[in-house]
């Protein structure tokens, strides 16, 4: 392995790694608000809004995010309609993780016991306080970990994004790759990034959960 | 006309369904090599199978599949597209199945270990007779669940130009003109492949509590 062409690659593979945590963060946002919004059609009193919750969360979890992003980004023109590439990423994983984001929320609050909400609305508390002011904190807490995987399985499928050409880190690998004879370099480089990008996050979750730690 | 572009999509809706059970098998045989080294080896190995897992997880699969695809004829290795995507997503998946089993294992109560001995079992008994069978039953949904993932990440196969379900609907959408109706036809495919899985994780979720 060659270090001077490591040193090399590095800055064009560092100009790819600003646009998939670019991405990322934004696709991560996006699915953290997008999951409140499906848990609660999940948890609706309406019986209409929970069946097309979960038709919702059943589409996007039976197709694979590389057929949403090409229906996004091909098929939207169709109907005249033309997101750039970058935007056409960022919601198509928005939209697969909002449906996992949610179904993690959901395990969360169920697994907070009916007699929390029961002590709280007891001591007089409205029903919504309850929930946000008893219940979430507790759920949030238990599920953080499950969060934290998420956010890392986010970070991976952004790598899908460049097969409709937007120039993240894995496209831009693979543009060195093309043009290289050094495929265990760029390789390597590129695992490397990744790799430590999911250590960030995750470690990122250790320390949320060690700030909030789940009470028994 | 309508019917001959069905019929391609079932060819290669079939292509992914063989490419996936071939991934599971693989990846079930090598996660469960994993989950034991992990649990019950030399400690150095039980280092080493977790490192494995850790960094597997931490990396895109299109990368591995990519890098591989590129990196393999430098080695000398001309394998088939197919071959090196079942290979190469074995091995990814391999970590996850891992966890499945290992998880599984570990939600066995260890007292159930101490039975087995006080009833006169070796370890090696004791694990096939009194810890596999109930492991068994617990890892049914996750491994599905698993699973459901590897059908949907065949569709990666494609961008090293493996031919299955996701190449037919691009091939059928650039010869049409009619791309949004050709690959929302694709990901029907994919959720009638899947959606059977999904409906049995959630119906043994269900009924492995009681």
């Amino acid at each position: 392995m060659d270090t001077a062409f490591l040193l090399r690659i590095l800055p064009v593979l560092l100009e790819g790694l600003e646009i998939t945590v670019a991405l990322t963060a934004l696709a991560l946002v996006g699915a953290a608000i997008g999951g409140l919004v499906v848990v609660a059609g999940r948890r609706s009193r309406f019986a209409a809004v929970r069946a097309v919750t979960i038709a919702y969360i059943d589409v996007m979890r039976n197709t694979p995010v590389l057929v949403q992003i090409f229906i996004l980004y091909f098929g939207l023109p169709e109907i005249g309609l033309y997101p750039e590439a970058f935007v056409c990423g960022v919601i198509a994983l928005v939209l697969q993780n909002s449906a996992y984001a949610g179904e993690i929320y959901r395990a969360g609050i169920e697994s907070v016991k009916r007699t929390q909400t029961e002590a709280a609305l007891s001591l007089g508390m409205m029903p919504r306080r309850a929930l946000f002011d008893i219940v979430l904190p507790q759920a949030l807490r238990r599920v953080l970990p499950v969060l934290g995987n998420q956010a890392v399985v986010i970070l991976k499928d952004s790598s899908i994004a460049s097969t409709i050409s937007v120039t993240e880190l894995t496209q831009a690998g693979k543009l060195l790759l093309d043009r290289s004879a050094a495929p265990y370099e760029t390789f390597f480089m590129m695992a490397a990034l990744y790799l430590a990008m999911a250590a960030i996050i995750l470690a990122a979750m250790r320390l949320l959960a060690w700030r909030f730690p789940v009470r028994t | 006309m309508k019917l001959t572009v069905l019929t391609y999509m079932a060819w290669g809706a079939s292509v992914t369904v063989m490419l996936a059970v071939a991934v599971i098998l693989l990846s079930s045989v090598l996660g469960m090599a994993l989950a034991l080294t992990r649990l019950y080896a030399w400690p150095p190995l039980r280092v080493l199978a977790a490192g494995y897992a850790l960094v597997t997880r931490g990396i895109p699969l299109l990368v591995l599949l990519i890098g591989c695809y590129f990196s393999l004829p430098y080695l000398g290795i001309t394998l088939p597209v197919y071959a090196a995507a079942i290979v190469v997503m074995g091995f990814y998946f391999a970590a996850y199945m891992g966890e499945v089993f290992r998880g599984a294992l570990m939600a066995v109560p260890r007292t159930q270990w101490d039975a087995g001995r006080s009833v006169g079992f070796r370890s090696l008994q004791n694990f096939s007779i009194v810890i596999l069978p109930q492991a068994r039953r617990l890892c049914v949904a996750p491994f599905l669940n698993t699973s459901l993932s590897v059908v949907k990440n065949t569709s990666l196969i494609s961008a090293i130009g493996g031919w299955e379900l996701f190449s037919t609907g691009r091939e059928i959408g650039e010869r049409t003109g009619e791309l949004m109706p050709a690959y929302l036809g694709v990901a029907a495919g994919y959720y009638l492949i899947c959606f059977p899985l999904a409906r049995l994780a959630s119906y043994v979720e269900r009924h492995s509590h009681a």
